[in-house]
């Protein structure tokens, strides 16, 4: 039998990644928590008088105004599922990756033929699976989420669904893509950054410094418009949404196309620091 | 056979933070982080005299910096012998875990003296440059407070490494407190305000005074009795006995619950 018949196939490999990923308990431990922690934040908020402006009127506004009731539970949804679903992805992407270099166990799959690079695309691969996965848990869970609070209420929500204007499913629409993008900046971060230290502390350092240090850094700066958290944290008000965003903002404002450029700049440098030093340089781990 | 003395396990542990190479790069990021909490620090300032946002700026730059020097040596410190199975061995030999786990927080207290040193010679020259030459008076209290609470900061962080380190018995874990604590500390006194505005529950302000990471920002303006440059500070007034207070019941917290855990836990790894 030839060592290239021997190879595994693509598919079978982000099968082998898509194991790990699921067999790992702390990603099931993270996901929990981020459910948990989405749902205590999301009731709290959702829930308070004074959000939004509402001026204590929130809560009646399921019974007066649902469309605007409706919109600040979508508000509050898609941020907090940017923020924990993010988190998620970042330790699981660091973790993938770097726990390779740091169990030894990227030699026996190296020796099994499968290529430095080949084996980071069914990474990757196999962390998109992974996070289209947890962005459908998490939207149904906010589905769920909105659908107890108007029946909690007193609301109906059949009548709350049939009153919604188009304007708001164009809303969700905005939020699920903002979600999706932030996404995948949070696995390239992760994913880059165990790949150039090929180590899985060091990965984690990087999945859990870098955005509280980028917020930190864009403080009011006239610069801060090419920070990537900056522009992710706009990115749902730039993209037609018209709320503010409650991070750190650019201290100039931005419109669809400049958060959307320097987002993809980003990217692409995550993911030349992915695969460069993993085509370059020979695994010694 | 002869038990190692607290003197020569202590030396023990320089010695392996002395042979990490990985702890060589740890200043080079430290100044990076401090570069950017002064920085944050300094657009605080603003409006202050200008011996006053000098020595905040600085006094910022030398926490985070000192502060992640301290967290990243005190939690590889702590972690790396169960990473790497070297426990064991050092177990084998005789030693205490508790007696190994207090000879590595005196190594982290003596690798942080001359950094603290350096640092504190560094704002000799760094704060009469930032001044430019413009009139300004030096008070020496204010640099005496910064020295105090840049300390106090270097000790919490030593503690919290220390602690992650010997509780989560795992490199990764003890790493991602060090890199993490602090930050989620900061976002939840920044957070937690916009609860309370949503809300209108004042409990989630009374929070932002029990948080380490806003307490510790805070405690230089509260000591000096002055607005400072700083970063996230809690979100109602607090006076230093509040402070000093919070800061003492975390670092009771951590040590009790580190000694805990490594007492009550057989060394498995």
């Amino acid at each position: 039998m030839s060592a290239a018949t021997c190879r595994p196939r693509f598919g079978l490999l982000v099968r082998g990644e898509l194991r790990k990923l699921a067999l790992q308990r702390a990603n099931w431990l993270l996901m929990g928590l981020a459910v948990v922690a989405a749902a205590v934040a999301g009731l709290i908020l959702s829930t308070s008088s004074g959000i939004w402006h509402a001026e204590g009127a929130y809560r009646a506004a399921l019974q007066t105004d649902p469309g605007y009731w409706v919109h600040g539970v979508v508000v509050v949804a898609g941020m907090i599922v940017r923020i924990v679903e993010g988190a998620l992805l970042l330790f699981a992407a660091a973790r993938l990756v770097g726990t390779e270099y740091s169990a030894g166990t990227i030699r026996v799959v190296l020796a099994r033929g499968v290529g430095r690079v080949r084996l980071l695309t069914a990474k990757l691969a196999a962390l998109v699976v992974f996070g289209l996965a947890v962005t459908a848990v998490f939207l149904v869970a906010s589905a769920v989420f909105g659908l107890l609070m108007v029946a909690a209420q007193g609301g109906s929500p059949q009548h709350v669904v049939s009153i919604m204007p188009a304007s708001e499913w164009h809303d969700m629409g905005i939020h699920l893509l903002a979600i999706l993008i932030s996404a995948g900046a949070c696995v390239l971060i992760g994913v880059a950054g165990a790949a150039v230290f090929r180590s899985l502390p060091l990965a984690m350092v990087v999945a859990v410094g870098f955005f509280p240090l980028d917020n930190l850094l864009a403080g009011s700066r006239d610069s801060n418009v090419y920070q990537l958290g900056v522009n992710l944290n706009v990115l749902p008000e730039t993209l037609g949404h018209m709320r503010e965003s409650i991070f750190a903002r650019p201290a100039q404002p931005v419109d669809a196309t400049h958060s959307l450029v320097v987002i993809a700049a980003y990217c692409a440098v995550f993911l030349l620091a992915a695969y460069l030093p993993t085509w370059r340089r020979d695994v010694r781990e | 056979m002869a038990r190692s003395s607290m003197r020569c396990l202590v030396r023990g542990e320089l010695r392996k933070v002395l042979l990490q190479g990985a702890n060589w790069a740890v200043p080079v990021a430290a100044v990076g982080v401090g570069f950017v909490a002064g920085s944050a620090a300094g657009e605080v300032a603003t409006g202050l005299g200008p011996f006053q946002v000098a020595i905040d700026t600085y006094r910022a730059f030398a926490a985070a910096a000192v502060g992640v020097v301290v967290l990243a040596v005190s939690a590889r410190l702590s972690a790396v012998e169960y990473q790497e199975g070297t426990i064991r061995v050092v177990l084998a030999r005789g030693v205490g875990r508790l007696r190994l786990l207090l000879a590595k927080a005196i190594a982290v207290v003596v690798v942080a003296l001359p950094v603290l040193a350096l640092v504190a010679i560094a704002g000799l020259v760094v704060v009469p440059v930032r001044l430019q030459g413009q009139a300004a008076p030096v008070v020496w209290g204010d640099v005496q407070v910064a020295a105090l609470t840049v300390t106090l900061s270097a000790a919490a962080c030593c503690l919290l490494g220390v602690a992650a380190g010997a509780a989560g018995r795992s490199m990764t874990f003890a790493m991602a407190v060090a890199a993490g604590f602090f930050p989620l500390d900061n976002f939840l006194g920044y957070v937690l305000p916009i609860l309370q505005n949503a809300t209108q529950e004042r409990i989630w302000s009374d929070l932002t005074t029990y948080l380490l990471g806003p307490t510790l920002n805070h405690l230089p303006a509260v000591l000096m009795g002055r607005r400072a440059g700083e970063l996230i500070p809690p979100q109602l007034p607090v006076d230093a006995a509040h402070s000093l207070l919070v800061v003492a019941g975390y670092a009771v917290a951590v040590s009790a619950a580190a000694a805990v855990m490594v007492r009550r836990r057989d060394t498995l790894e």
